[in-house]
């Protein structure tokens, strides 16, 4: 028997089928789900689902709201691979999803995206270091900009308060006004 | 759902209802059918027609005495088109939907009610809901609840004017729509200038109207440009002076974000524009009370998603 984690980043329903799918590939698998609070307990309503570990946050996930000893713990798991949903493209905090499961996952596991269809992408170590440096160079690139704007909004400040208004206000189009 | 006070009522104020019109023949008909169902006796109708040029201005043209109707000789854009009507009406309170909306005849007399128990309501939201789907926009479709006395006196929501019922006497004080919002946030800068003038704001899950998402919807990319500068004006004018740098920075970051995710140049020249007519808004500036200002959710990086 193996342990799979999935990160549920779909809704329920989808999960359910994907489950089907992973139970097709993999004998009897031990079934972990990784999924917010908010989900917990329609999760735990799903046939072979062994445990549901849940994390609390409002907001968008990210790995470092999990408790270290929770994450130890998936550590300690030795999981044979690890699931995320990929349809919602990097949205939805997709690389905080990579990231925590490259902390997690052994040597000899696997990371694999599913799509809705229940197909398979694997992602190997190589194509997560090309994913991730793409999302780097992309918040280089912002910061870049961030930069540039910070530094160029002084002098158009400047030039905007300075210069006399060209603008005149608006009339309003009363003539065209037909009230009964 | 039990609408007991319409028997109960003493009198009925008068309520205007101002339909904004631009291009969308066929759902400004279908709202005019609608809103000819009304029964509440003191109710003036008032079609304002921004420049339409799909035949909308002839449907006007052939509509009965009983709608008031205003055309504008030129788009003046959501803000002034909105504000054009409601300086023309001439009801206590003012209900304004967009020509792509209507708002359920019964909810009709439960804003008047809910106006009329708690005077420093100011702004009414309606529960919009999508007329095709059914689906309340943006959260799930909630129940009937009764509002307390506590929750209505301290409401501090942001209306979307789609569908929502003003307070006459209070748009005189504060102020009508700035004009130069045009389309895009004018609903949450004016939510922000009566929220600054201590009066509230409630979005009621009782009161439904209905809004057809459709593909006549408008144009997103549109929307987008002027939010994005619509936003930087809204927090110079209304954010109090120890959270400006950082939203500031907060907003320069979204904005690079989505300059490189989306790459698309409006971002940047929405800004410049922003900023080219910030003296204006800088003289506009009213700050909102920071016990307030902590209360209210802006939607900021909502802009920066569409």
């Amino acid at each position: 028997m193996v342990n799979i984690l999935i990160i549920r980043n779909c809704p329920v329903v989808t999960l359910s089928y994907l489950i089907e799918a992973i139970r097709k590939e993999l004998y009897r698998p031990h079934i972990h789900i990784f999924t917010h609070e908010h989900a917990a307990k329609q999760v735990r309503k799903i046939q072979d689902v062994n445990n549901v570990i849940s994390y609390h946050k409002k907001d968008l996930f990210h790995y470092k709201y999990i408790p270290g000893d929770q994450l130890q713990a998936l550590k300690d798991t030795n999981f044979y691979r690890i699931y995320f949903f990929i349809e919602q493209g990097q949205k939805n905090g997709f690389e905080n999803l990579l990231t925590l499961s490259m902390k997690i996952i052994p040597p000899h596991g696997k990371i694999m995206g599913l799509t809705a269809k229940g197909e398979y992408v694997h992602f190997s170590t190589s194509k997560i270091r090309k994913i991730f440096r793409k999302l780097y160079l992309k918040k280089i690139a912002a910061a870049t900009i961030f930069l540039l704007l910070g530094l160029s909004l002084p002098p158009l400040l400047t030039v905007a308060l300075l210069k006399k208004r060209i603008r005149q206000p608006k009339k309003y189009p009363s003539e065209s006004i037909s009230c009964p | 759902m039990n609408y007991q006070y319409q028997s109960t009522m003493k009198h009925y104020p008068k309520v205007s209802i101002v339909i904004l019109s631009h291009n969308r023949l066929s759902d400004l008909c279908e709202t005019v059918e609608y809103c000819r169902t009304y029964t509440y006796p003191e109710l003036e109708l008032i079609v304002v027609d921004n420049k339409s040029t799909d035949g909308s201005v002839d449907y006007i043209n052939s509509l009965e005495e009983r709608f008031k109707k205003i055309l504008l000789n030129s788009n003046t854009g959501s803000a002034e088109g909105h504000s054009i009507g409601m300086r023309a009406a001439m009801g206590k309170y003012i209900i304004t939907i967009d020509d792509d909306a209507f708002v359920e005849g019964l909810a009709i007399y439960e804003m008047v009610k809910l106006f009329e128990s708690y005077p420093k309501l100011a702004v009414i939201s309606f529960n919009c809901i999508n007329f095709y789907k059914e689906y309340k926009i943006g959260e799930e479709k909630t129940s009937r609840k009764d509002y307390s006395q506590d929750e209505m006196n301290r409401s501090y929501d942001l209306f979307t004017e789609s569908s929502a019922g003003f307070r006459k006497d209070v748009l005189d004080l504060v102020g009508y729509h700035q004009n130069e919002y045009f389309y895009g946030g004018e609903d949450t800068e004016l939510s922000m200038r009566i929220l600054a003038h201590e009066y509230n704001i409630k979005i009621t899950p009782n009161l439904i109207a209905y809004h057809k998402i459709t593909d006549t919807y408008r144009d997103t990319s549109l929307l987008t440009k002027n939010s994005v500068r619509n936003v930087f004006w809204m927090i110079i004018q209304y954010f109090p002076l120890q959270t400006l740098p950082s939203h500031i920075l907060r907003y320069l970051w979204h904005l690079s974000l989505s300059l490189v995710q989306k790459r698309q140049l409006m971002y940047l020249t929405s800004w410049i524009d922003a900023v080219w007519q910030i003296k204006t808004m800088i003289q506009r500036r009213q700050p909102l009370p920071t016990p307030i200002f902590k209360k209210i959710i802006f939607p900021y990086t909502r802009v920066f998603q569409w």
